[in-house]
C-alpha cells in the first residue's frame, strides 16, 4: 500500500467547487499513477476546467484536498507550481513577442538556464522558429510553443486542457503523438477534453464528469467493455442496414434470416466508442469540436 | 515578493510596450501635450493678472496708467509690508514698489529705478512677465528710461511653473491609464493564468508592473524637465515624490484593472477617475471647499510635493506630510489591489 501510495502524483479527496449556490465540481475523488495518462472526459462546462484549475492551484476548493506530489495544492503552492507544467485551453502567449522571448519571459520566471529554451524548442520541432513573431504562427504551431513553455521548468506532471481543441487534424495527430512521447519520458499528465477519439487514444485511466460529477473512471478498454456494446451490421441489397448487439440470439436471428434469401451486400462489426459509453451513461450525446 | 520574476515582468512589459506602436504613441501625449501648453501660454492675452502697487509719492499718473491697462487688476497697497503681504497670500502676482518721485524723473529725462516683486506659484506671473516692460516703458516714451529691479528665481520662471504641473499629469497618466492596460490585456489574453501557474503570485505581478510604471514616468519626466530647460529644486524630494506619487497611481491603475472586467471598463474607469484628480490638484486654492475635498485624493500631495520642492527648493523635512500621506496611500491602494486581484480571480 505504502508503495502504491507513492507512485501516485495526484490525488484528489471530495474535491468540490462551488461559485455561489452553483456547484461546478461535486464531491469528485481519483487518484493518478506516475507516468500515467489521466484522462477527464466531459462537456464544456461539466467541471473539468475547474478541476484543473484546483489542481494548478489556481482557484482553492470549496471543500475536500487535492495533492500533487505529496503536497497539498492551497498551502503548498508555491512548492507544486515548480513541479507542474500547465497547457491552457486557450492560446494565451504573446502575440507581439518572438516564439524566443515568450519562452524567455517564462524561463526567467521559472530560474531555468537559457538553453532549456532550446531544449524544449526541440522537443517541439519548432527550433527553426525562434525568431518569428508568435502571431504569425498557425494554431497548431502555436499549441507546440504552449507544450514548450509547459516543460520549460521540467516538470513532473502535466496539465493539458483541450490540447487538441480546434486544431487541424494533422496538428492533432502530432500533438497527441508528442503527448505520448512525454508519458514515455516518465511524466505524469492529465488532460481534459470532449474528443473521445482523443480521450481513447491517449489515456490509460479515463473519468467521465458530467455535471461535476465523475459517473464512471476505469481505463477506456475497459469502460467500453463495461457499457458500451458490440454491434453486427447489416446491409442488404436494397440498401437496408440492420444492427443488434454482437454475440445475441438477435444478431443470429437477423444474419440467419438475411442468408437464407441472399439478400446479404455487406457484414461487419462495429466495436463500442467511448460516446457510446457516455451517451449510455448520461443519455447525451458529447459534442465534438475538433 | 521573488525579485527576479519582478524583474522578469518589468523586462517583458518594457519589450512589449517598445513593440507596441500605439501605447508608445500613448506615452508621447504628456510630451506632446507639455510643448503645446508651453507654444500657447504665451497667446493667454486676455489673461487679468492681479498687481499690487505701493507708491512712496507723486506718482499718481503711473499708477493710473497701469489700471487702464487691460492686462492688470491693479491693487494701490498702503506701504511696502501690505503690498509685500498680498504677495505672499497668493493675493496678487507682482508688486510694483514705485520710488518717490518716480513720474517725476522720468518727466526730467532721469532714468528713475523701479522694484518689482514677482510670486514664482502664481500661474498669471508669467503673462505679467511677458508684459510687464513693455507697459512700464510705454508710460516712460522713452527707450531705457526706467531701470527696473526684478525679483524672481533663476532660471526659465515660465517652464518652471509647467513642469510640476506636468510631471504630476505623467505620474497619474502613466498609472492610471498605461498601467491598467497592461494588466487588462494579461487577463483577456488570459496570460496572466500562464503566469500564476508559475512561481510567480499576484504580489510579484502586481510589483513588475508597478516598476514599469515608475520607469515610463521617470522616463517622461526626464523628457519633460529636459524640454523645459532643465531641472531645477531639490532634486531628492522631487524623486521621492514621483516615487511615491507614481507607486500610488500604478496601483490605483492597477486596482482598477484588477477590478475591471475588460480593457474598455477598465479605460472608462481610468478616465473618470483620472479627470477629478488632475483637477482637484490644480484647483485646490480656488475655494476652502475644493481645498478640503482635494486633501481626500492622492494627487494633490504629489502635486504640492513637487511642486514645493521644484519652486521652493523644500527639503524631505518640509514635506513629512505630504510624504506621510502618500505612504499611507500607498499601502491602502496596493492591499486593496491584492485583495481585488485574487478575489476576482477566485471569484
Amino acid at each position: 500500500m505504502a508503495g502504491d501510495s507513492m507512485d501516485k502524483v495526484i490525488v484528489t479527496e471530495c474535491l468540490s467547487k462551488k461559485y455561489g449556490n452553483f456547484e461546478a465540481v461535486k464531491s469528485i475523488s481519483f487518484s493518478i499513477q506516475k507516468g500515467t495518462i489521466f484522462g477527464l472526459l466531459g462537456p464544456n462546462g461539466a467541471g473539468k476546467s475547474t478541476t484543473i484549475k484546483i489542481l494548478t492551484c489556481q482557484l482553492p476548493p470549496t471543500l475536500g484536498t487535492a495533492y500533487i506530489g505529496g503536497l497539498n495544492t492551497v498551502s503548498d503552492a508555491v512548492e507544486i507550481k515548480k513541479k507542474i507544467g500547465v497547457v491552457f485551453e486557450s492560446q494565451n502567449l504573446y502575440e507581439e513577442l518572438s516564439v524566443y522571448e515568450n519562452l524567455n519571459f517564462f524561463r526567467r520566471l521559472y530560474n531555468s538556464p537559457k538553453e532549456r529554451i532550446s531544449e524544449v524548442l526541440k522537443a517541439v520541432g519548432m527550433e527553426t522558429y525562434q525568431k518569428n513573431k508568435v502571431k504569425t504562427l498557425s494554431k497548431g504551431m502555436n499549441q507546440k510553443i504552449m507544450i514548450s513553455r509547459a516543460l520549460l521548468n521540467d516538470p513532473e506532471v502535466l496539465f493539458l486542457d483541450e490540447p487538441g481543441s480546434g486544431l487541424d487534424p494533422r496538428s492533432a495527430r502530432e500533438i497527441r503523438q508528442m503527448i505520448l512521447g512525454l508519458k514515455e519520458q516518465g511524466k505524469t499528465i492529465l488532460i481534459t477534453t470532449h474528443n473521445m477519439e482523443e480521450a481513447d487514444f491517449l489515456c490509460d485511466c479515463l473519468a467521465i464528469i458530467h455535471k461535476g460529477s465523475i459517473i464512471a473512471m476505469d481505463t477506456p478498454t475497459n469502460l467500453k467493455k463495461k457499457y458500451g456494446e458490440d454491434v453486427l451490421m447489416i446491409k442488404t441489397v436494397k440498401g437496408d442496414i440492420y444492427e443488434s448487439p454482437l454475440n445475441t440470439k438477435a444478431s443470429s436471428d437477423i444474419f440467419e434470416k438475411l442468408s437464407e434469401n441472399n439478400q446479404i451486400s455487406l457484414v461487419h462489426s462495429k466495436e463500442a466508442t467511448i460516446e457510446d459509453v457516455f451517451i449510455k451513461l448520461t443519455g447525451e450525446k458529447l459534442t465534438d469540436e475538433s | 515578493m521573488n525579485l527576479n520574476v519582478v524583474l522578469a515582468i518589468f523586462r517583458k512589459d518594457l519589450i512589449t510596450s517598445v513593440k507596441s506602436k500605439n501605447l508608445l504613441i500613448i506615452l508621447l501625449t504628456p510630451v506632446f501635450l507639455s510643448l503645446l501648453f508651453n507654444s500657447t501660454i504665451s497667446l493667454t492675452d486676455t489673461t487679468v493678472v492681479p498687481v499690487a502697487v505701493y507708491d512712496e509719492g507723486s506718482s499718481t499718473d503711473f499708477i493710473e496708467y497701469l489700471s487702464s491697462r487691460s492686462n492688470y487688476d491693479v491693487t494701490i497697497a498702503d506701504s511696502a509690508v501690505k503690498s509685500e503681504k498680498l504677495l505672499y497670500n497668493q493675493k496678487v502676482a507682482a508688486i510694483m514698489l514705485v520710488p518717490e518721485g518716480f513720474s517725476a524723473d522720468i518727466k526730467s529725462g532721469l532714468t528713475p529705478s523701479l522694484n518689482i516683486i514677482v510670486n514664482p506659484y502664481e500661474a498669471k506671473s508669467v503673462v505679467f512677465l511677458q508684459t510687464y516692460k513693455d507697459i512700464v516703458m510705454d508710460f516712460a516714451g522713452q527707450r531705457y528710461p526706467v531701470n527696473i529691479t526684478l525679483n524672481m528665481l533663476p532660471g526659465n520662471l515660465q517652464s518652471r511653473f509647467n513642469i510640476p504641473v506636468w510631471i504630476m499629469f505623467t505620474v497619474i497618466f502613466v498609472g492610471m491609464m498605461v498601467l491598467p492596460n497592461t494588466l487588462t490585456t494579461e487577463k483577456e489574453k488570459k496570460t496572466l493564468d500562464a503566469i500564476l501557474v508559475s512561481p510567480a503570485s499576484e504580489k510579484d505581478v502586481i510589483y513588475g508592473k508597478s516598476l514599469f510604471g515608475l520607469f515610463l514616468t521617470i522616463l517622461i519626466s526626464l523628457v519633460i524637465i529636459s524640454i523645459n530647460r532643465g531641472f531645477v529644486g531639490n532634486f531628492l524630494s522631487v524623486t521621492i515624490f514621483i516615487v511615491l506619487g507614481s507607486a500610488v497611481f500604478t496601483g490605483l491603475g492597477l486596482l482598477i484593472a484588477s477590478y475591471a472586467d475588460n480593457y474598455s471598463s477598465a479605460s472608462l474607469y481610468s478616465t473618470i477617475c483620472m479627470a477629478p484628480m488632475i483637477l482637484l490638484a490644480l484647483l485646490a486654492d480656488l475655494s476652502r471647499e475644493i481645498g478640503y475635498i482635494s486633501h481626500l485624493v492622492p494627487s494633490t500631495y504629489v502635486f504640492c510635493g513637487i511642486k514645493s520642492a521644484m519652486l521652493n527648493n523644500s527639503g524631505i523635512s518640509d514635506l513629512y506630510p505630504e510624504i506621510g500621506a502618500l505612504l499611507i496611500f500607498n499601502i491602502l491602494v496596493y492591499v486593496l489591489t491584492f485583495r481585488v486581484l485574487k478575489k476576482k480571480r477566485y471569484s
